[in-house]
């Protein structure tokens, strides 16, 4: 424990100045008076002029300092009051006069005051008093400045959080990303206990939940929770659509608040943030930050669905002019019905760009566009008329072969390795390792369901990573490992 | 090893006492350990939540608490909201094992089941009686076995009150006028009720078992202190507490050794000293089960000296400083092998205790807990000012459980 020592008054002044925080300062005035006076009991109230109250913030007793607990409502019975119309400082009990209270003032405005009885002493001494009266002098000064200080904090803590959630409203196009982006910069920023958000399915009528992000960091999929968008069937869908039954979620306004997104009176999800565990009232700041954002929110849900919409209406990937995926799993769907009637095969080659994250990392992204695109040329190379090919994933491709024997495949996707290693683009600085690994299955051979057989792929590009990579693997290399 | 600072957040838990307790402690401590300082910070129980859960959403100016004091049913949301660190790997198993379950219970993980906290005083509720009162009309400690007997007993001795100045018959719990869920568990338990399902996912507070607790609670309130608008405006219980005299029985869960058995405290009566005897909580159908919680000690996730708060930790568990803090503030042991010593040297029921222990029961173990709690205060409020308006009905509180459950069913489907 602290052992203090006396203080100058020039030393009181010059600290004072420098605290930046009201704890503190309360508990350095209260030490200061106790070593000034001595067995004490001091407290420091602060005035809530919304409320006509006084609330002690801090006490000493016998050198002890204790956070306060204590409120003193003013009227004007109250012998206080005239510290609150300005018209008196201070106050001397007649009968007690070992108590005093003083007020806290700056420019006439009343901010608290101090309230200190001598515990071993009956009186304050002339000289006491006037050095209380500079200390009072003082801490008004200082609470002035800490609240300016604090608001001014405040204000700027409001503005970062507007600006950071803004920027990664705006930063992805992708659905799933950008929820995520959306929920972990509402906790990181606003501190609830959990944002959950929920999007309406305008085909179906129902109310889907996406994502829940919580204040331990947990991201959690709520893609089991799926309510009809009827009234009465939850209180999450009635919130949605403005037909709540408000007397139970009354008493429960200032914990858990939801959030309709709109656009142009049009609802299109919900977002739902709440203190339920924490039970830390939501103040109206909050409220009012998080309203602002709805309809930001809801412009970037449906911008990114309208995107995704979009890409799933083109049947080609624009970056490397193979087809999008959808488009690839319907042609394939054909080729598998023909192949069951003739009697024919097919082989699937899983292919993925070896350490694609550190190329896009060291040359840049327009870089890595490059490299894709290069890798998607030396694909086309490989193809035959009936073959296809798509983008599968971020750095993954997908061929589909017809009619063709396992040592051929390996053959194609030896011409294929090799391709790409004598294609690959230069970098402006610097070199490029650039491999890819494959992994190929046959269709009936492997599996007679297709799903089946895109798995026993990619258990074999698994296979082949895990082995060195910039290799190609067949499933009926590995199938007996 | 350089000097490690320690700060440590506690509560008044022997009001100004609390600190001059507390700087023997530390200056033992210090004294064993020079290399670690404790700097405790004294918060009051009302400022301690919210300072706790601001300090881990938004950390602040503060200086960062290194141990800090919780109630013993806030640990199960300040674990869920991943304030507090795994405490188990500091402490010895025959430590842990000689805690009191049911604090022990209440310290863990609602997740994981580890053990999140170390409790440290406990508060183990008893009813504690004046028996020359009741013998003045002819009861004995017998009387106060059953629920039943023991209603019978508090009319009694109300309605025999000839002035204000004789004592009343029964207090309600705690230090101010309120019911909290603490003071209604013992009979909802008692009457076989709880406040949970089995699985913790949705509310029982609307059973019947639990409806028969609560109204048999109530009813007793209301046959106490039932219209009492017209005598006190401001609540319906008269100021004082059963050690300085003012009533023949009440509920607490702290040791009297710091009022009515110290002649230097102001609380002190010769009379309440001379005669003042416990008993277990009177049985409902499903026998006496007594409310046990406290308050536990727990290196918060923003620790900067997880060993030396371990160390402290394990100091203020140990068998002379929890002796120490028994004897000063009245507050007791949370370890079993103490309590036994304590109540043997000091206390005229030591097998009271045992029994207390064997059938206490913590709260349900659950983030929701804070939640719930505040609904059921809600609820209590509303009811104690039904009574004291005459506004109190079979019909009425009825109505009340049924809304408290409604409202706590509403949460609950937003979390579970």
């Amino acid at each position: 424990m602290k052992k203090l020592k006396k203080r100058s008054p020039k030393e009181l002044w010059y600290t004072i100045r420098h605290i930046k925080d009201s704890d503190t300062l309360y508990s350095y005035i209260l030490e200061s008076l106790s070593l000034l006076l001595g067995e004490i009991e001091a407290s420091i109230f602060i005035w809530e002029s919304s409320d006509t109250i006084l609330k002690s913030q801090k006490i000493i007793r016998s050198k002890v300092l204790q956070d306060g607990d204590e409120t003193i409502l003013l009227n004007k019975n109250s012998p206080l009051w005239s510290f609150s119309t300005g018209t008196n400082d201070l106050y001397t009990d007649k009968e007690r006069q070992s108590t005093i209270c003083y007020a806290l003032r700056t420019e006439g405005e009343f901010l608290g005051m101090i309230r200190i009885t001598l515990l071993k002493k009956k009186k304050f001494s002339l000289e006491n008093l006037r050095n209380i009266n500079n200390l009072c002098a003082d801490l008004s000064i200082a609470i002035q400045n800490i609240h300016l200080f604090m608001q001014n904090e405040k204000h700027v803590r409001q503005l970062r959080a507007s600006f950071e959630i803004t920027a990664n409203i705006v930063q992805s196009l992708h659905l799933e990303k950008l929820l995520k982006l959306i929920a972990n910069s509402i906790i990181t920023h606003l501190g609830f206990d959990r944002v959950r958000l929920y999007i309406i399915d305008q085909k179906e009528h129902f109310l889907r939940g996406k994502i829940s992000r919580d204040i331990r960091g947990s991201l959690i999929s709520l893609e089991n929770e799926y309510y009809p968008l009827k009234s009465g069937i939850h209180p999450l869908v009635d919130h949605t659509l403005g037909k709540t039954e408000t007397s139970i979620h009354e008493n429960f306004r200032d914990i858990i608040d939801f959030v309709p997104l709109k656009i142009k009176n049009i609802v299109v999800g919900l977002l739902v943030i709440d203190n339920i565990i924490s039970q830390q009232k939501i103040t109206p700041d909050e409220t009012t930050t998080i309203h602002s954002f709805a309809g930001q929110i809801a412009m970037a849900v449906e911008n990114a669905r309208l995107f995704e919409k979009i890409e799933e209406l083109s049947i080609t990937d624009s970056l490397t002019e193979l087809l999008v995926k959808r488009h690839f799993k319907q042609k394939l769907k054909e080729e598998i019905y023909r192949s069951k009637r003739y009697k024919t095969n097919l082989a699937i080659f899983l292919i993925d760009v070896d350490n694609f994250k550190p190329i896009n990392d060291t040359h840049g992204h327009p870089f890595g566009d490059i490299v894709l695109k290069s890798i998607a040329d030396s694909i086309k190379n490989v193809l035959r008329q009936s073959d296809f090919a798509c983008r599968y994933g971020g750095d993954e491709f997908m061929i589909c072969k017809l009619s063709i024997k396992e040592e051929n495949a390996v053959q194609i996707g030896q011409r294929l390795l090799e391709s790409v290693l004598n294609t690959k683009p230069v970098p402006e600085s610097g070199s490029l390792n650039l491999s890819i690994s494959i992994g190929i299955a046959l269709f009936p051979e492997n599996s007679d369901n297709i799903e089946e057989v895109i798995k026993k792929a990619d258990e074999a590009l698994y296979y082949a990573k895990e082995n060195g990579k910039g290799q190609i693997c067949g499933y009926w290399q590995i199938k007996n490992k | 090893m350089s000097t490690v600072q320690l700060n440590f957040w506690l509560m008044p838990i022997g009001d100004f006492d609390t600190y001059n307790v507390l700087r023997k402690e530390i200056s033992n401590f210090e004294k064993k350990y020079p290399k670690i300082k404790i700097e405790p910070t004294i918060i009051p129980w009302s400022h301690v939540w919210d300072r706790l859960v601001n300090y881990h959403k938004h950390r602040g100016e503060l200086a960062p608490s290194d141990v800090i004091q919780v109630g013993t049913t806030w640990a199960s949301t300040l674990s869920y909201l991943g304030v507090l660190q795994k405490i188990s790997k500091y402490f010895s198993k025959d430590l842990i094992d000689d805690i009191i379950p049911a604090l022990k219970d209440s310290s863990r993980s609602p997740e994981s089941g580890e053990l999140m906290c170390m409790p440290w005083l406990a508060d183990i509720r008893m009813l504690y009686y004046r028996e020359d009162l009741l013998k003045k009309h002819n009861y004995s400690k017998n009387d106060l076995q059953d629920i039943e007997s023991f209603k019978k007993v508090c009319m009694s001795i109300q309605k025999s009150r000839k002035s204000d100045k004789d004592p009343m018959a029964y207090r309600l719990s705690g230090s101010t006028e309120t019911v909290l869920i603490h003071d209604l568990a013992p009979w909802i338990w008692g009457m076989g009720g709880t406040f949970l399902s089995h699985d913790k996912k949705s509310i029982t507070l609307d059973s019947d078992k639990a409806r028969k607790g609560i109204h048999w609670y109530f009813d007793l309130v209301n046959s106490l202190y039932g219209k009492q608008h017209e005598k006190n405006m401001y609540g319906i219980m008269p100021s004082g507490t059963f050690f300085s005299g003012n009533y023949a029985m009440e509920i607490i869960g702290k040791s009297p050794l710091n009022s009515i058995a110290n002649l230097k405290h102001s609380d002190y009566s010769h009379e309440v000293a001379k005669s003042y005897k416990t008993t277990p909580i009177p049985a409902g159908p499903n026998g006496s089960v007594p409310f046990i919680g406290g308050s536990s000690l727990a290196i918060p996730k923003w620790s900067r000296h997880p060993e030396e708060a371990a160390e402290w930790i394990r100091f203020l568990i140990s068998s002379k400083s929890q002796l120490r803090h028994g004897y000063n503030i009245g507050i007791f042991p949370s370890r079993v092998s103490l309590l036994k010593k304590y109540f043997k040297e000091y206390s005229n029921d030591y097998e009271v205790i045992k029994t207390t222990l064997e059938n206490g029961r913590s709260l349900p173990n659950s983030p929701l807990l804070g939640t719930l709690e505040r609904i059921i205060n809600a609820f209590s409020d509303r009811v104690l000012k039904a009574i004291k308006f005459g506004k109190y009905s079979n019909k009425y509180l009825d109505e009340e459980i049924t809304q408290a459950a409604l409202e706590a069913n509403y949460i609950f489907s937003m979390y579970v």
